[in-house]
């Protein structure tokens, strides 16, 4: 009953690609998909919550043809989009009712326990009744989500939900999605690999509408074991670096000196020590094809 | 970025928009058809009299047209210059400004200059289109003459370009001060109800309303106001002052909420708010409960129509409640309540009028411009709530909901038309509320629901849906916004455009009228129709709404043609499929309804195919018509009649006549018969003109029988072909057949030489003897002229048999309704009215007015009405304003029962009626002047004059006073709108009422008071009293005969200026100083103006005339009156008086006719 894509195209009119042909399938839990800007991932994300059409490919979704079905998808979907607004100057709590009624909510007693319930999950309950359209920026994204947990969706989609948040915020954020990424398909779009890290069981890299690696993320992390290295050169030592190994990226150290990670099978000669692998090398390695 | 970077970037930006050119081409096109439809370009019609028409490029009527256009172009400043700082807005451009090195200054004045320069560029397009209009029509056609660049000039430097300059800096301040596009075509709007308003509120006051409105329109034609037609085609507008106050103001008012918008803007991120509803309090919890997801209440998403009607209504309910907390529509409520009762209380409270406030009333004017506003509201409304997930980023959130796009479009559809419904019961409660203020508490409740909820609502609901379907086509507010406009102004260019057919005229209906007799009568039965049509129409459309709805994005027209072929499936198609088979029917309906409409072709073609070949007969010698004797059936229910008819044609000629010409009336059904064998020889059909001759001459004396039936034509859907109602019917003789030769004779002058004897109502006949029977349906009476002799019922049906005691005028009438009657007497003669059962409070008034003319008339000039009774029969007001005496029945419309005359200080209405048509017994009845010009004079004007004797006598000398300014205003407003040449009063022509009732008043009355009133009424009564004696008809020269050999030389001026000449004054006083003379006297130095015109061109002076001065003091007591003489131009004049002088009035009694009287008066500090 996974969600299942094949062949998935989508160009548009300016010439740009954002789905090559693309085929995934994705089955229950978090599934976290990366990508750099552009990459395809907002399109990818609005065809699957029925609000674009692609050129041309194939959905399923618990056996069910969403491109032919949409309604029946929407009956289960749960939709976060990157960005959104809210009708001016009303309360969480008249837009969370609202909403649940437009997701079949016929019950009175039934919509306001629910609503209870996705207020105090995303810790909105304080500010139930001041007007949305003035929360801070994490508030709004949690009411984001409270609102999308209204019908217990069972397809998730969030697309690049913590991007612009503060720290705590994007902890809090992250707490309250893995609560639901438990029981059901949750599809989360993010160039943030942290995220991806923290949340997620499966994963796929995504770049210029293609799926580049698709594995969970420890199984990626694991793949690298044993391949990572790192050292600290100069400035003029880098570029001499960068031709003779693979660098995988570089940081600066506490002394203003640089610290570069290489990707190596064998330990290359030089001053360089093991480095455990991070998922941020696997994304990079992944992008530069490397991988 | 610097001011010319900005700038370029507009510039470019809307230049390469296709709106841009959508809206330009518009604005070239529009006006161009507009030009060249009034020039007849479509119509292919050949104009007839060049001397009536009024040039569409003189410099007045280009200055006319661009009034209207620049009312149009306003709407371009929120569409260009308010979307051009809007979008900034929008997409949230302006907090990327805020970090840039750019002050406000330059930023908006960039973005204001470019955006204005647009919108200069296409207001010149209309002045082209006009241009190019010229050329089109060319200078054969008669409505164009030479180009009158001071038209164009005029109207472009100091109407247009200063309107879009003013109102585009109030809209583009607007914007940015609210942040909100709709701001910005509200201010629009409410700047044409601005106008609208003050015009209701200063009608009385012409320098306030110049001074006051917002589009210097009343300022640039104030000049024009009394211009006749000649002028208007001839002379150009000029600069006057009221005009350069009036663009000072308004560009002063433009300027300060410009720098005041500049002070307040900064280029941060919040626009000033105004929060009308509460902003949520944070609530601290009492207890925290632990939540997670698996715990989660569990609901199954209901999907059936019950959800689905829910999530309807849910919708609805917020986005009504949405628009209805706006203050866009609470500004709106407003205004179309201001609105409505500013107008209501002009038509109840016109001059020296007063009407009770009717729901009729409120119904009429007040509602279509209210009406007019809900459609506006309608248009932004849809603007708002179509784009309202839009404009707040909620679409993704809503859009991938199960909810049906069918159930969102429908919400829409809905919420509007709630909107509609609540804004309707708001102009209902602001009637009432007016009718309750004003004292009267008789509401009808099911006249305002009918009209607002049965004849206005659908219409509206139309407007709502074919929104809703604008919007789903176009997803930008400003291009939804012109398209919904351009489609409600083509309603008032289907005709220019020979659309003629309502099945091509989108929700355009003709004016309904309203009357208590028949509410709105037979034509709503077509409307209704006809609304049926553009319902089912607006069904389709809400239909395709939801079929092009963009939930999905589509990137491509491919795409999207893909999808709307996917979602229109066969189970989709049945629906409208299914509406189809319905419009179909309704549509056949109409247009077999519309191909059987009968019209008379009375075109300058046929008449001169008539005259070609019927000519020879026009001095053919005829009978006369002396005996008539009808039988009329009436059917109210099935708005027929059938006449039977008899005439007796005696030959009064001295020669013998074998040929009779024979004209029946054009609409309807005519088949005669003469007594005497005879044949057809000839006839011209579309005229119903025949010629017959007898088979035996009528000889000189010898009479002949003619029988003839007469039926109205087969009414259909759109026309009722016959007067007959469903109750309140009233006809007249105009369906009978006449004798002779009707065509194309204009009326002679009286001392023509050719002057045929007949009287001015009457070509074939003199006085004839006259019976009639009337028959109509069980609960209706009716009437005709003369005494009821008998009635009786028969097979369910009341039959009503009348006779005159003397032979009378051939001017008849046929009534019949259900009447309620007041009965009053005078003397032996019984007064009776016949009134609609609730029309009960002006019956006292209207007996009085008969009971004093017959008092006053009969003293003065003797001779009672020769029938017991007098009639006074109501009428509805759907057929006419007018009120007419036929032999002994007054007929008066329905409008003269709603005035309400309790008002102490205004003109009685109903009794002056009363008395004018009482009065036309003597002047009309029993005087009968010659079919020649003039006539009117004897008839008329000095039926007007004698009214205001018997107003006089019985209200005062002020209300005399008022009658007279009503006639001297109805005189200057006559004239303005003179489509010929302005006629003497002694020969003036039908047509000419501002000559022949308002000037004759005035005139006679100057005239009486200047040889002394007492003389005058003994040259009337020795004129009436040779003429009403004989069987000779008189003419006005006959009349004025009398009058100048009476008066002695020193006052002839008096009869040569007001019966010969059209002369009217200039009179001003210019200034009056007061001073001390000793203790007791003061002086006043008192200097006027008193400048004779005539035709409108100074006159040199022929001879001096007095002028009376009147000076008051404060309690407005009369100190001093008397006439001053001047020998100049200009004079001064010394005045002694003992008490203290505080204002002078020149001519207080309306002897001169003087066309500004403010000017006459004066008060001394």
């Amino acid at each position: 009953m996974n969600l299942i894509v094949n062949n998935l195209n989508k160009r548009y009119k300016n010439g740009v690609t954002a789905l090559d042909d693309l085929s995934i399938e994705i089955g229950k839990g978090m599934f976290g998909l990366l990508g750099p800007n552009g990459a395809g991932k907002s399109t990818f994300m609005r065809i699957l919550a029925t609000l674009q059409y692609p050129d041309s490919g194939h959905i399923t979704f618990q056996g069910l043809d969403i491109l032919q079905n949409r309604r029946d998808l929407r009956m289960r979907l749960g939709y976060l989009p990157q960005s959104f607004g809210v009708y001016p100057k009303e309360s969480a709590k008249f837009l969370l009712h609202y909403m649940a009624i437009l997701k079949g909510s016929s019950s009175k007693k039934q919509r306001e326990q629910i609503v209870d319930e996705v207020l105090e999950l995303t810790n909105l309950t304080d500010v139930q009744d001041k007007f949305v359209s003035e929360y801070s920026g994490g508030m709004k994204q949690r009411f984001g989500i409270a609102q999308l947990l209204l019908n217990r969706p069972s397809l998730i989609i969030v697309d690049e939900p913590t991007a612009g948040l503060d720290p705590s915020e994007r902890k809090r954020f992250l707490n309250v999605l893995r609560s639901v990424g438990t029981e059901n398909t949750v599809i989360f779009s993010t160039h943030i690999v942290e995220d991806v890290r923290e949340l997620c069981n499966d994963m796929a890299i995504i770049n210029q509408g293609k799926i580049l690696n698709h594995q969970s993320p420890q199984k990626a992390i694991d793949d690298l074991r044993g391949a990572i290295w790192q050292t600290n050169v100069s400035k003029a030592g880098l570029q001499t670096l960068k031709k003779t190994h693979k660098v995988i990226s570089e940081n600066y150290g506490e002394n203003n000196d640089r610290s570069v990670r290489v990707y190596a099978t064998d330990k290359p000669s030089g001053d360089f020590r093991p480095a455990p692998p991070t998922l941020e090398d696997v994304y990079f390695l992944t992008q530069d094809g490397s991988k | 970025m610097t001011f010319s970077a900005i700038f370029r970037y507009e510039m470019k930006a809307w230049l390469r928009k296709p709106a841009f050119y959508l809206i330009a081409g518009s604005c070239y096109i529009i006006p161009l058809f507009l030009f060249i439809g009034t020039g007849g370009y479509f119509d292919g019609n050949i104009v007839e009299e060049t001397n009536t028409l009024l040039f569409l490029n003189s410099s007045f009527q280009i200055t006319s047209f661009l009034h209207l256009i620049g009312k149009f172009l306003l709407l371009l400043l929120p569409a260009i210059i308010g979307t051009t700082i809007y979008k900034d807005f929008q997409h949230d451009v302006i907090s990327l400004f805020y970090s840039y090195p750019i002050d406000k200054a330059t930023y908006l004045s960039a973005k204001f200059s470019s955006s204005f320069l647009l919108v200069c560029f296409l207001s010149l397009l209309p002045l082209l289109a006009f241009i190019s209009g010229e050329l089109v029509l060319g200078e054969g056609n008669p409505y164009i003459t030479s180009t009158s660049l001071n038209g164009y000039i005029f109207s472009y430097s100091l109407i247009i370009l200063p309107n879009l300059f003013v109102f585009g800096l109030l809209v583009f301040s607007v914007v940015v001060l609210f942040r909100n596009i709709y701001a910005g075509f509200l201010v629009v709007l409410l700047l044409i109800s601005f106008q609208g308003l003050i015009e209701n509120l200063f009608h009385q006051s012409a320098f306030l309303l110049a001074l006051l409105d917002p589009f210097g329109q009343y300022a640039s034609l104030d000049q024009t106001r009394y211009w006749t037609l000649t002028e208007k085609n001839q002379l150009s507008l000029g600069i006057t002052w009221t005009l350069v106050y009036n663009r000072i103001l308004w560009l002063g008012a433009g300027i300060s909420f410009g720098l005041l918008t500049y002070r307040r803007f900064s280029l941060g991120q919040f626009g000033i708010d105004f929060s009308l509803f509460r902003k949520g309090e944070v609530k601290k919890r009492q207890e925290k409960r632990e939540h997670d997801y698996g715990k989660l209440t569990l609901f199954q998403p209901a999907a059936g129509p019950t959800q689905t009607l829910f999530q309807l209504y849910t919708m609805v309910r917020y986005q009504v409640s949405f628009v209805l907390r706006h203050w866009i529509f609470i500004s709106f409520a407003l205004t179309g309540m201001l609105l409505m009762i500013f107008m209501l209380n002009r038509i109840l409270y016109s001059g020296d009028l007063t009407m009770l406030p009717l729901t009729r009333l409120i119904l009429q004017i007040p509602a279509l411009f209210y009406m007019m506003l809900v459609v506006f509201a309608t248009f932004i409304f849809s603007g708002m709530l179509m784009l309202l997930e839009k404009d707040s980023g909620m679409e993704p959130l809503i859009y991938s909901t199960s909810v049906p796009t069918s159930t969102f479009i429908l919400s829409k559809a809905a919420s509007l038309i709630l909107i509609q419904f609540v804004l309707l019961f708001i102009f209902m409660g602001a009637g009432i509320s007016m009718q309750i203020f004003n004292g009267y508490f008789n509401f009808d409740f099911s006249q305002y629901f009918f009209s607002l909820f049965i004849v206005h609502a659908p219409v509206l609901a139309v407007w709502a849906l074919l929104s809703v379907f604008v919007f789903s086509v176009t997803r930008h507010l400003y291009s939804g916004l012109f398209i919904l406009l351009l489609a409600w102004l083509a309603q008032f260019g289907y005709e220019q455009l020979g659309i003629a057919t309502k099945l091509l005229q989108f929700n355009t209906y003709p004016l309904l009228e309203y009357s208590d007799f028949n509410g709105y009568g037979s034509a709503l039965v077509g409307r209704i129709v006809v609304q049926i049509y553009w319902f089912l129409w607006s069904i389709l459309l809400l239909f395709a709404a939801i079929k092009l709805w963009p939930r999905v994005q589509m990137d491509s027209l491919k795409i999207k043609w893909a999808a709307v072929k996917n979602r229109s499936g066969r189970k989709w198609l049945a629906f409208p499929g299914f509406l189809f088979l319905p419009l179909i029917l309704v549509a056949y309906i109409i247009f077999g309804a519309e191909t059987s409409i009968y019209k008379v072709d009375e075109s300058q073609k046929v008449l001169s195919e008539f005259t070609e070949k019927f000519h020879v007969l026009k001095d053919l010698p005829q009978p006369r018509i002396s005996s008539v004797s009808l039988r009329v059936d009436l059917y109210p229910e099935k708005h027929d009649f059938n006449v039977e008819g008899e005439y007796v044609l005696v030959n009064r000629t001295d020669v013998p006549i074998d040929t009779i010409l024979i004209n029946t009336s054009m609409d309807e059904i005519t088949e005669y018969q003469l007594e005497t064998p005879g044949r057809e020889i000839d006839s011209f059909s579309p005229l119903n003109f025949y010629v017959a001759q007898l088979s035996r001459s009528l000889m000189p004396g010898d009479s002949i029988r003619m029988h003839f039936n007469v039926k109205n034509r087969p009414n259909t859907l759109f026309q009722r072909n016959s007067g007959v109602l469903g109750n309140g019917t009233f006809l007249t003789h105009d369906i009978l057949p006449r004798i002779g030769y009707f065509f194309g004779q204009d009326q002679q002058t009286p001392d023509s030489s050719s002057l045929a004897d007949n009287h001015y109502q009457s070509r074939d006949s003199d006085l004839v003897s006259y019976r009639a029977t009337v028959s109509s349906t069980a609960d209706q009476v009716a009437f005709t002229n003369g005494s009821l002799i008998n009635d009786w019922q028969e097979n369910g049906r009341n039959y009503f048999s009348y006779e005159t005691t003397k032979p009378v005028k051939f001017n008849f009438h046929f009534n019949s309704g259900k009447f309620d009657s007041y009965t009053d007497y005078w003397n032996d003669i019984l007064i009776r009215i016949y009134h609609h059962q609730e029309h009960t409070q002006n019956l006292e008034a209207i007996a009085s007015g008969v009971k004093a003319s017959l008092e006053f008339n009969h003293e003065l000039f003797g001779y009672a009405p020769s029938e017991e009774r007098i009639n006074v029969i109501e009428y509805p007001l759907t057929e006419g304003s007018f009120s007419t005496l036929k032999t002994n029945a007054i007929i008066m419309s329905e409008s003269v029962f709603g005035v309400n005359a309790d008002q102490a200080d205004k003109i009685n209405l109903p009794f002056y009626v009363a008395a004018h048509e009482m009065t036309h017994h003597w002047f009309g009845n029993m005087l009968i002047p010659k079919d020649a010009r003039g006539a009117l004079f004897l008839t008329e004007s000095v039926t007007e004059y004698l009214t205001l004797q018997i107003f006089k006598e019985w209200y005062g000398e002020d209300a005399a006073h008022s009658f007279l300014k009503v006639q001297h205003e109805r005189y200057f407003r006559g004239r303005a709108n003179e489509q010929g040449e302005e006629k003497s009063l002694i020969l003036v022509e039908h047509g000419q009422d501002y000559i022949s009732y308002g000037k004759g008043a005035a005139a006679l009355n100057a005239i009486a008071q200047t040889l002394g009133q007492e003389k005058f009424y003994s040259y009337l009564k020795e004129f009436f009293k040779e003429y009403a004696e004989s069987s000779s008809y008189p003419t006005s020269l006959n009349f004025f005969e009398i009058l100048e050999q009476k008066t002695p030389e020193s006052l002839a001026f008096i009869i040569e200026e007001n019966l010969i000449k059209s002369i009217t004054y200039n009179l001003e006083i210019l200034s009056a100083e007061l001073r001390r003379e000793g203790d007791k006297n003061w002086l006043v130095d008192v200097k006027y103006i008193v400048k004779p015109y005539e035709l409108n061109k100074p006159v040199d002076r022929v001879h001096y005339r007095p002028v009376e001065l009147g000076i008051y003091d404060t309690e407005g007591e009369l100190l001093y009156l008397a006439p001053i003489f001047e020998n100049e131009n200009q004079k001064t004049i010394r005045i002694e008086t003992q008490a203290t002088p505080h204002e002078l009035v020149l001519d207080p009694n309306y002897l001169i006719l003087d066309w500004e009287r403010k000017n006459n008066i004066f008060t001394i500090d």
